[in-house]
């Protein structure tokens, strides 16, 4: 069964619901009037808590002068907040995906929907460096699919080299039609990390970087359910995380993955296929 | 007997006068199987049954009175005479049907090693190994195959402790594949075992693949430079049906024909190929993909046939292609190289690699 978080090619921010995670990729102007505002807007709509995390000192102004969202700011209904007192140094990301599950149970309870997130995070990424930003998205990635909450991460790709915006775009569930994402996707549904698309021998280096990114407590597990290719390379990286010390389960690996598996003849692993 | 003069002691003056006849020293005797140990690999024709049985029960009574670990792998037909002749001791014997077990060269090469790894690590003495080929009906490109198995074998087992013994019935195979038999096998017979006068070194012998034939009718093409990702899409269109609606894929095939697509593809890449074009077909017995580039090319004749190293991770590319794909062709040219690699519906619906239809 295809995993129910994975979207590519999304045009329309309307259509984002709860437990979507997307990664929307800009190089113009407009994405704030063209993507964030009809987002958020839908999000009032539904009765969801809408918050706007960006370091564009102008935008609390902009939203206040707009009616509806001036009174949802004046209500609570509408958060406008810096990048900086969102996510601060990401110290400790667990943490801060805590205090975040937090806040959208909260909401819950003061009677909001959920939780709607629209956040401009360049600067965060530029000021952090790309591989702590993957591990934060990861880290929450697991949050989103367990929390009424809805998150469009917005990135300006002028702003990052061509190697950030491609894993940035594998760390989303969901692209938008302009992100692309180098081929594939990781993300947490069920308590496994699913990869959807394609990876080959270009690809596998990020798939590795991605996976290592999403190891915590116990066990890897991979769903392969919506992989639509994997050949060698993978395995290999596969091969490495569990080489060391992680134990990798692999979930709905078709008979081909197993005959690379089998094919590759590296040295025992704790790799198992079940 | 033979003549010989002799001289006393100092004495060099020629010969002259009477003569002392010294008794002949008899030729040592040609080995039989039974007595030799480490890489043997000899072919035994025959014309009937019974001529193989008759050559091999001997030396097969006298390996598992030795104990050694003895593997029979012939068609059905021979493996139930050959099972009836050995008798009581059958049981201590591994027997299975080539054309059931690894019935591929690519994959038979691979389970030999795993056999004979296996022996060597659990039972010691030296394997016996009595099988044919599975020479399928079909084209001759997988017959030629075979050909390049048998002198694999002598690359890939050299200073094995490991007996082969290559049965083949010449009154059922081509003239050529008979001829072939003396150039791929170091001797012939079991005893004796007696060495061939045409052997060739597997790198010769490999060494001999000419241009690929045409490329079916109809097959799809791309040039440039094509990515793996492109080759992908171009077999799951072609070969998958989407663009041709012709007859369904088995089960599992496509999945190897992207891989082995993307294989080659990625090998050319790396190898800093600037001309890369894939072609891809589907036909009514057969899918497959070829890959011509202009890069350095594989000079090693081995290429894809050992077993990867366990201590690298890289260079299993082309491995993959060969035990996936059902027959794998390479041909170098002026323009460069060209791998051919395909799969046969019959084998992927039916396991059936006797019948593997004519192009």
């Amino acid at each position: 069964m295809r995993p129910a978080r994975a979207h590519s090619g999304v045009s329309d921010p309307t259509r984002l619901g709860l437990h979507d995670h997307v990664g929307w990729c800009y190089d113009g102007d407009g994405w704030f009037d063209d993507v964030a505002l009809p987002y958020m807007t839908e999000g009032l709509r539904r009765s969801e808590l809408v918050c706007c995390v960006t370091d564009d000192p102008s935008v609390g102004d902009r939203l206040g002068a707009l009616g509806d969202f001036g009174s949802m700011i004046d209500k609570g209904a509408l958060l406008v907040a810096s990048v900086e007192a969102v996510y601060g140094t990401l110290e400790d990301p667990t943490t801060t995906a805590t205090l975040f599950a937090r806040f959208v149970e909260r909401s819950r309870k003061h009677g909001y929907s959920g939780v709607r997130l629209a956040s401009d995070v360049t600067t965060a990424v530029r000021r952090m460096g790309a591989d702590r930003w993957v591990w934060w998205e990861r880290t929450v990635d697991a949050t989103i699919a367990t929390h009424a909450v809805v998150v469009l991460c917005a990135y300006d790709r002028r702003r990052l080299d061509a190697a950030t915006v491609s894993v940035l775009g594998s760390v989303h569930p969901a692209v938008s039609e302009r992100h692309g994402d180098g081929g594939f996707r990781v993300f947490t549904e069920g308590g496994a990390v699913h990869v959807t698309g394609s990876v080959d021998a270009f690809s596998a280096p990020r798939l590795a970087r991605v996976l290592r990114a999403s190891l915590r407590d116990g066990p890897l597990v991979v769903d392969l359910s919506a992989a639509e290719y994997l050949d060698h390379c993978a395995f290999v990286a596969l091969h490495r995380i569990a080489a060391d010390g992680t134990p990798v389960v692999v979930h709905h690996g078709r008979p081909v993955h197993r005959s690379i598996w089998q094919l590759l003849e590296l040295p025992p692993v704790d790799l198992r296929f079940e | 007997m033979v003549s010989v003069r002799r001289r006393a002691t100092g004495d060099r003056s020629p010969r002259r006068g009477r003569t002392t006849d010294v008794p002949d020293v008899p030729p040592t005797p040609a080995p039989a199987a039974t007595d030799l140990r480490g890489f043997v690999h000899t072919a035994v024709c025959h014309r009937t049954t019974a001529e193989l049985v008759d050559a091999v029960t001997p030396s097969m009574r006298g390996w598992l009175s030795m104990r050694d670990p003895v593997f029979v792998n012939l068609s059905s037909r021979r493996l139930h005479a050959l099972r009836a002749a050995v008798g009581r001791d059958a049981d201590r014997v591994r027997w299975s049907d080539t054309y059931r077990w690894a019935p591929h060269p690519a994959r038979r090469l691979r389970a030999i090693q795993e056999l004979v790894d296996g022996a060597e690590r659990h039972v010691g003495g030296q394997l016996r190994f009595v099988g044919e080929c599975a020479f399928p009906s079909g084209p001759p490109e997988l017959v030629a195959e075979w050909e390049r198995f048998d002198a694999m074998l002598n690359e890939v087992f050299a200073g094995s402790p490991v007996t082969m013994v290559c049965a083949y019935d010449v009154a059922s195979l081509p003239d050529d594949v008979a001829e072939s038999v003396g150039r791929t096998h170091p001797a012939t017979g079991v005893d004796p075992v007696v060495p061939s006068p045409d052997y060739e070194r597997p790198q010769d012998f490999l060494d001999t693949q000419g241009a690929l034939p045409p490329l079916p009718e109809g097959a799809t093409h791309e040039g440039g430079r094509v990515p793996p990702s492109r080759a992908r899409e171009l077999v799951r269109e072609v070969a998958g049906g989407a663009r041709s609606g012709g007859p369904a894929v088995p089960a599992g095939a496509l999945d190897d024909l992207m891989v082995v697509a993307t294989e080659l593809v990625t090998n050319a890449w790396h190898a800093g190929a600037g001309r890369i074009e894939v072609w891809c077909w589907r036909s009514e017995c057969e899918m497959g993909v070829q890959v011509d580039d202009d890069g350095p090319g594989l000079r090693d004749p081995y290429a894809g046939y050992r077993r990867p190293s366990t201590l690298v991770a890289g260079g299993r590319g082309l491995w993959i292609v060969r035990q996936l794909a059902d027959l794998v062709e390479i041909a170098h040219g002026e323009q460069g190289t060209s791998i051919r690699a395909r799969v046969f519906d019959a084998v992927r619906a039916h396991g059936d690699h006797a019948r593997v239809a004519r192009r």
